[in-house]
């Protein structure tokens, strides 16, 4: 009998040591790295910022339960806790898995428009976050957030959308521009030519080191004249392989070319990780 | 020595019973000869003949009702525990509890394979995992058929048996498979594979496993006799195997490995696996139109590993309640395991000879079925009556 416990409690201190290695080598990180995931989680957008001091901040969750799987990946054993969600707009491709993430994750707090959903997702979303009593921020551009060195700004909507129920979803996206050190970054949710021209002339858009497409690269956004105004250095597309959409749109793909911005395709590379220091950034894919 | 004992007996009468039931579905007949008939073979039975006149009044008896069982109740469940359903609400609650908690504590798909492997099925796997357990023959091992319960309470069992000693592993035994279907929220799936399971526990603990034959044909009867129509459901047929297998097949794989120089506990979980394996695989062809090859090996890899996953996550869950903080870093235990059951499925269905596709005719798959339990019954009757070793 005591054989039996002896052995028991051996193989828990086994387990314990494989899990706290495996742990300390997934958390181990270069010293002031700042890393930015696009994740690969099909059709859809799921992007997380992981801080040097592992604060994370994730913008929209695709659909389903794909982010999960890739989260695991990105984010050590033990961490199971996200310190801003925002959700860009209601849309199944960019909330669905958020509603998993919810149900997953430690989330500190959420970030929406306002603007009211019609769909299952959108109410189970709500719920979700009613039910975990997590803090639901109603934000429009001017909104800013830090971590450490990291610095976020909502740049658009320009206007508040708390309880409208907006004809196009997408023309809600919270877009954000984020700086860190030198480096700097522009997530645009599904923000279409519009809500671009509208950047545009109020004079908010400024020279960005990496873009994300906006709506999966379709021709409804993207347009060259903010393109030439953002100057990216390299352009990432999150979208499906072979989807039915027809994302991403090959006249957004030669604009880019056109310019001569590289892109990156979550659909042909994988996860796409860009590491960014103070002064520089790189990237790796992984499939 | 006489040929038709009354246990055997017993054991015919459900089968006949269980036979009617299938005619039924097929063939109508005129109520009141239906009655007339049963009536009168009941009589001659109970009159006391000679012992094959006893037998077929004995079996046509059994046969008539179950094709009246059928035409009443039209296949149809006729056992309403509505009252069930309240208490069962309750239970559903209290397992959304704890799954909450351990997808809050673990990494996916690791979370929801413990809790699966923990809870049963109503918890949602990861897709692509799921069709990979499949491939490899590990599905068993989330509750998605009754199959896993019976097999699982059998590992339980050779694994604990020789540390805890019998009497404690059966309560250990009956305590999981009790707390399982209040868990699960007592799904007719789960309570069907409890009742298989409180079979084989009773046969071990009368001391007497080869007995609960006539055990298993007393539940297959009674869940027909309350809901005839489920002899047509895959899962029962399936589970129905499993446990024959489990009953009569196993110890004699046992007893042949008995010359390999492997531990005890290994030599039990691949008897009852490969038992399993071989009575359910012409019934999984015919329906599934595949068979896991590497079945036997990645049950090798992983069962073993069960009971220890199940008692470090049951005792984690405790804790997630008790206490959070220490309870999450106690699941976090888990995670070495159900990455390595992850990992095993993974690897061995990418190999290409994991399964192959090989379509039965029903026909062709009962054939095959018959001659598997003939040859069992053989196997088995042999082991019986083995010339044993005398230790003076």
């Amino acid at each position: 009998m005591r054989n039996t416990v002896g052995k028991f409690v051996g193989v828990l201190l086994l387990l314990g040591l494989i899990v706290f290695s495996v742990n300390s080598y997934q958390a181990q990180s270069v010293d002031g790295e700042l890393k930015l995931h696009i994740l690969d989680i099909g059709q859809g957008d799921a992007i997380l910022i992981d801080t040097a001091d592992n604060r994370q901040v994730l913008t929209d969750g695709g659909r389903g339960t794909a982010v999960l799987s890739q989260l695991s990946q990105v984010l050590p054993l033990s961490d199971k806790e996200i310190d801003l969600v925002i959700a860009t707009h209601n849309d199944a491709d960019h909330l669905g898995g958020l509603n998993e993430v919810l149900k997953h994750y430690h989330v500190r707090e959420v970030w929406v428009t306002g603007a009211i959903g019609t769909t299952k997702t959108y109410q189970t979303f709500l719920g979700l976050v009613e039910q975990n009593r997590i803090p639901l921020k109603k934000v429009q551009a001017g909104e800013v957030v830090r971590f450490g060195e990291l610095e976020g700004i909502v740049i658009y909507p320009l206007r508040s959308y708390d309880g409208v129920t907006p004809e196009n979803q997408n023309a809600t996206s919270i877009v954000t521009y984020w700086q860190y050190g030198k480096q700097s970054f522009l997530l645009t949710g599904d923000a279409e030519l519009p809500q671009e021209q509208e950047l545009l002339n109020r004079g908010l858009l400024r020279a960005v080191d990496i873009l994300k497409v906006s709506h999966h690269g379709s021709q409804t956004g993207t347009g060259e004249a903010f393109l030439k105004a953002l100057k990216p250095k390299v352009a990432a597309i999150s979208v499906g392989a072979n989807n039915s959409y027809g994302h991403p749109h090959p006249s957004v793909i030669s604009r880019l070319n056109k310019l001569k911005i590289p892109v990156l395709r979550t659909d042909q590379q994988g996860r796409i990780t860009f590491k960014l220091s103070l002064d520089k950034f790189s990237y790796t894919t992984v499939r | 020595m006489r040929l038709w004992t009354p246990s055997r007996q017993f054991i015919l009468f459900w089968l006949a019973l269980i036979g009617g039931v299938v005619i039924g579905n097929y063939w109508q007949f005129p109520l009141p000869t239906l009655l007339w008939i049963g009536a009168l073979w009941l009589l001659v039975f109970i009159s006391g003949q000679v012992w094959k006149i006893e037998l077929l009044a004995l079996s046509l008896f059994g046969a008539t009702a179950g094709v009246i069982l059928w035409q009443l109740t039209n296949g149809e469940s006729w056992l309403h525990l509505s009252w069930l359903i309240q208490f069962q609400e309750i239970l559903v609650g209290v397992r959304d509890s704890i799954v909450e908690k351990i997808f809050l504590a673990l990494p996916e798909p690791h979370g929801s394979l413990l809790a699966g492997i923990l809870l049963g099925n109503r918890v949602r796997l990861d897709r692509d995992l799921l069709e990979v357990f499949r491939l490899v023959g590990l599905s068993h091992i989330i509750a998605v058929s009754g199959y896993n319960l019976t097999i699982l309470t059998a590992n339980i069992r050779s694994v604990l048996k020789p540390a805890l000693g019998r009497k404690i592993t059966l309560a250990v035994a009956a305590i999981a498979v009790v707390s399982f279907v209040l868990l699960s929220g007592a799904p007719p799936s789960i309570i069907r594979a409890a009742v298989m399971a409180g079979i084989l526990l009773w046969g071990e603990y009368l001391g007497r496993p080869q007995r609960s034959l006539g055990a298993l044909a007393l539940a297959a009867g009674v869940i027909v006799l309350f809901q005839p129509k489920i002899i047509f459901d895959i899962g029962f047929q399936l589970s129905i195997a499993a446990t024959y297998g489990l009953i009569r097949l196993a110890p004699v794989i046992t007893h042949t490995l008995g010359s390999f120089k492997i531990p005890d506990w290994l030599k039990l979980v691949l008897g009852e696996t490969l038992a399993a394996t071989i009575m359910t695989a012409p019934l999984i062809m015919a329906v599934f139109e595949r068979l896991a090859i590497v079945s036997p090996l990645s049950n090798i890899l992983v069962v073993p590993l069960i009971p220890l996953l199940m008692a470090i996550g049951i005792g984690s869950v405790v804790l997630l309640f008790v206490f959070p903080a220490v309870g999450s870093v106690v699941t976090l235990l888990t995670w070495p395991i159900l990455q390595w059951i992850i990992f095993v499925g993974e690897k061995l269905a990418s190999w290409q000879f994991a399964s192959t596709n090989v379509s039965l005719p029903g026909l062709a798959s009962a054939g095959i079925m018959l001659v598997f339990f003939i040859g069992a019954e053989i196997l088995n009757h042999r082991y019986q009556n083995r010339e044993r070793p005398i230790d003076a």
